[in-house]
């Protein structure tokens, strides 16, 4: 509640602009402060002629009024383009823009900068038109990329359409060649991919062998979005035990569904050649509730066809990940607040289950009920070993907080140094 | 929607059109940009358009019944009430959405820790980003009509005022009698100030892609979330680097939600203005959140008494108002101590200088090196405070800035040229004297047309092909 010194008319005394009169000091803005319409008054609160009175107005005038004159305020407001710096609104009165550092508190009226020409909405609209088409037609291959990677549907198969002739007239004028020099510049052209015959077959494999502080348990995590917190939350923990030498990659929106946004397959294959992980622990999922394109044709998300697809595709990972005798920790998701992503999630971790037990090596390791409440039941907030509330999950009812990022990683250790043999910490 | 991405892209070309079409007949075109903005903002959730219709609705409510009050002899009483009635809502509302699960959850713990368990219900809601802005218009909206500094504004004038959406999800502030009275008659078509709006866009673009996303995905998220990874050297890097990334990312979006409104007629306040060339905390809160700051100021600091009660309720304050301040950016324990810190720095500033006032010294700064080394210092005071506001917890916060000394064996390869780069430009940007922007600005208006169409084209194809791919969301959203 403003106290009775403030909110009183008679009370509340106005800024007076001394440096030291309020908080930050800003002496043209405290001068702004409008002054406390006096009732006892008589003047004719008509406004000018010709001009509707309209609220919030009134305002402004006496605001304007205590520096500038009636006049001029009417005049700034009847003609957006005149005086711009003393029309700005209050705050930025005196307070200048971003960009310089101009000193705050000169009155409006001294910072006069080249005057601007003012252009027509039309004339804008048309700059606007011709600068998004231009660079349309240089960024043709990345925008069609990024729309490629949109879930499969009417939306993204309009967007295609739209983009196709553009994408064809930029190759055509070759106006893909700037984009082109500018990712070689910056070294973004994807390098050779590695095959799987690389990834030998020792012939002593990598599991079981004693772990020691020398010859630490090489540990790869991959993932989406959800392995962004969880993965640093393992790689800290595990790292923590000096035991184990962590490597964390997660690429968001990404999954097993759409290969064409981005290849895991094939990253996981050059991963297995360039790191030579002992052990990988994987968290996919939470994007992979799609559409799926397979052979020409769009499998809805859920449908038999669909499951059988996306299993083939998990058993692969699971087969290019287990060579030489690796262990693989595949994460199911935890329990997640919409009821429908839920439901795909349930049915994508049944998958996951089924597919570990078919494939020696590789350990499924269930968080739905780590991270579910006393009922079983999606909750932001659980309580940690010392019984206190700790919010695990974020804002969006999918991906953890750091708290439930630990929380999940540390119930994912345990398997794993169970699995290695490795001492549990206290 | 977020704004550099190609659906907003395609989303604004329309609104433009319809805006300036609409504009000569200014009651459609309100019902037009309502329907826009609520569009924009049921694209996260229609939910979120419901909480902002129902606290449209009741804030005009409220500041109708103000203004009838104040207008009754003898009605003081009456609007004061309303004015306790408004206030109550709107911050039961925000506490309802964004507290209460933090509170209850806090007092449980204590209650917890003396054996009373006793476990309150949680609400557990999706909360509305930017639902901190949109609270704060309201409010200062009934505020400023209590204290007959404006008059209600008609329904619809209100409900584009607090729907607009260049300004909907995080700011600049616009107080009601800064916005309002633009409604009050349509924008002049031939006078959009293309120059300015575009440079601030593309700047804004550039500050956000280029440098913050940058910085955030090559050392800053790597130093917060795996502390025990990274040596002194990159910790310290990782530190200034949050503390750029947090101003390219915030103040981008100001300044491209202001270069949106010049598109459409409307001027915005400005938001921040080069906040790293501070020379004390003061001054950095005169040019850092301008509009947040502003309204601390007049409607929490002043009503608290502000300067004006003695010297040690003045730093009380300033504590007080900052502790809130914190707490107003989000519900944890991390923002009040942000806060907390801001505010005793404050006090301390106010007090070191009353004590120099008292004793007839004259203020510190007087020699261009005295000028440096009081913007390192306080460069360095309000990184340190991001490292709270920044980090999970205050454990993890202390954990990163132990690492400054922990972490001294080795360099590290995290710091690469390229963030080293980013954060210099980062900071020098805010050294570049005005006049120059404004030039830019000037010639940019003055190449007409084409001269601003073959602009866009090539600073958004560099912003895009430069950048990494896919759109980051803005910090200052979750607030």
């Amino acid at each position: 509640m403003p106290d009775d010194d403030h909110e009183n008319g008679a009370g509340r005394r106005p800024f007076d602009g001394r440096p030291e009169d309020d908080l930050f000091t800003w002496d043209d803005m405290a001068r702004a402060q409008p002054p406390r319409p006096d009732r006892s008054r008589s003047e004719d609160p008509r406004p000018p002629e010709g001009i509707e009175h309209r609220p919030g107005l009134k305002d402004a005038t006496q605001r304007f009024a205590a520096d500038d004159g009636l006049g001029d305020e009417w005049d700034e407001w009847l003609d957006p383009g005149e005086g711009a710096q003393r029309r700005a609104p209050r705050a930025a009165r005196g307070l200048g823009e971003s960009g310089g550092p101009g000193p705050p508190g000169r009155p409006p009226g001294q910072r006069k900068g080249p005057r601007r020409r003012k252009a027509s909405a039309g004339a804008v609209l048309v700059a606007m038109l011709i600068g998004f088409f231009v660079a349309g037609l240089l960024d043709a291959k990345a925008i069609e990329t990024d729309v490629k990677g949109e879930p499969l549907g009417a939306w993204r198969s309009i967007e295609l359409a739209l983009l196709s002739p553009m994408t064809a007239l930029s190759g055509a004028l070759r106006l893909d060649g700037p984009a082109e020099a500018l990712n070689a510049m910056l070294g973004r052209e994807e390098g050779p991919h590695h095959s799987l015959t690389e990834v030998k077959n020792k012939a002593k494999p990598k599991w079981p062998r004693v772990i020691t502080r020398k010859r630490p348990l090489r540990l790869y995590i991959v993932g989406d979005s959800m392995a962004q917190v969880f993965g640093s939350s393992l790689e800290n923990l595990a790292e923590d035990t000096h035991l184990v030498k962590a490597k964390l990659e997660y690429k968001i929106s990404s999954g097993l569904t759409r290969p064409d946004y981005f290849d895991w397959p094939q990253r996981l294959i050059d991963q297995l050649v360039e790191y030579d992980p002992d052990a990988t622990t994987v968290l996919f999922g939470a994007n992979d509730g799609q559409n799926v394109l397979y052979k020409g044709k769009v499998l809805e998300v859920g449908s038999k066809a669909w499951q059988e697809v996306y299993q083939t595709r998990v058993g692969r990972a699971m087969r290019i990940l287990t060579r030489g005798g690796r262990r693989v920790f595949w994460v199911g998701n935890p329990i997640m607040r919409d009821a429908g992503y839920r439901e795909r999630i349930a049915m994508m971790d049944h998958i996951y289950e089924a597919e570990a037990a078919k494939h020696p090596g590789v350990t499924f390791i269930n968080t739905w009920r780590l991270m579910a409440n006393g009922k079983g039941s999606y909750a932001e907030y659980l309580r940690d070993d010392d019984g206190d509330q700790v919010l695990m999950r974020a804002p969006d009812g999918i991906h953890l907080t750091r708290a439930g990022g630990d929380r999940m990683a540390q119930g994912v250790l345990d398997v794993i140094e169970k699995d290695w043999g490795i001492p549990q910490q206290p | 929607m977020l704004f550099p991405t190609i659906t907003f892209a395609v989303f604004f070309l329309v609104v433009y059109v319809a805006n300036w079409l609409l504009m000569p007949r200014l009651r459609l075109w309100k019902w037009m940009i309502i329907a826009a903005s609520y569009v924009f903002y049921g694209w996260w959730d229609w939910w979120f358009v419901l909480v902002l219709v129902a606290t449209t609705l009741l804030n005009q409510l409220v500041g109708m019944q103000i203004a009838r009050a104040r207008a009754r002899r003898g009605g003081a009483g009456a609007a004061r009430s309303w004015l306790i009635l408004g206030v109550v809502v709107n911050l039961g509302a925000l506490g309802c959405l964004k507290y209460f699960d933090f509170f209850a959850v806090s007092l449980d713990d204590v209650l917890h820790s003396l054996g009373l368990g006793a476990p309150l219900p949680l609400l557990q809601i999706v909360l509305p980003v930017g639902i901190s802005f949109l609270v704060f218009r309201m409010l200062s909206y009934v505020i400023d009509i209590y204290r007959g500094d404006l008059e209600p504004a008609p329904a619809l004038d209100f409900a584009v005022y607090t729907a607009f959406f260049p300004y909907l999800l995080a700011g600049p502030i616009a107080r009601g009698r800064e916005f309002l009275p633009q409604l009050t008659m349509p924008r002049d078509p031939h006078r959009v100030d293309a120059g300015r709006a575009f440079m601030l866009i593309l700047g804004g673009l550039a500050k956000k892609i280029l440098i913050a996303d940058y910085l955030a995905t090559n050392l800053v998220n790597g130093v917060f979330a795996s502390p025990q990874s990274y040596s002194s050297w990159e910790t310290l890097w990782g530190i200034c680097a949050y503390s750029v990334q947090i101003y390219c990312d915030f103040s981008a979006y100001s300044d491209i939600a202001i270069g949106i409104s010049l598109l459409l007629g409307f001027e915005l306040p400005e938001n921040f203005n080069a906040p790293y060339t501070g020379r004390s905390i003061q001054d950095f809160w005169r040019r850092w959140h301008i509009t947040l700051s502003s309204w601390l100021r007049d409607y929490l600091y002043i009503p608290l008494g502000g300067n004006r009660r003695g010297r040690g309720r003045t730093y009380l304050n300033l504590i007080l108002t900052f502790l809130l301040a914190g707490l107003w950016h989000g519900a944890g324990w991390t923002f009040v101590f942000w806060g907390g810190m801001h505010g005793v720095g404050l006090a301390l500033e106010r007090a070191r200088s009353d004590a120099r006032r008292a004793r007839g010294l004259p203020e510190p700064g007087a020699t261009a090196g005295a000028r440096a080394l009081q913007r390192l210092a306080v460069f360095a005071f309000v990184s340190v405070a991001w490292v709270f506001f920044r980090a999970d917890s205050i454990g993890a916060a202390f954990s990163v800035l132990w690492r400054l000394v922990a972490g001294l064996g080795s360099i590290g390869s995290a710091v690469t040229w390229p963030v080293v780069g980013l954060v210099c430009l980062g900071i020098a940007i805010q050294y570049i004297p005005r006049r120059f922007m404004e030039r830019l600005e000037a010639g940019l208006a003055g190449v007409g047309w084409a001269g601003q169409a073959a602009a866009l084209a090539i600073a958004l194809f560099l912003i895009d092909t430069l950048g990494a791919q896919g759109a980051a969301e803005f910090l200052y959203f979750k607030f």
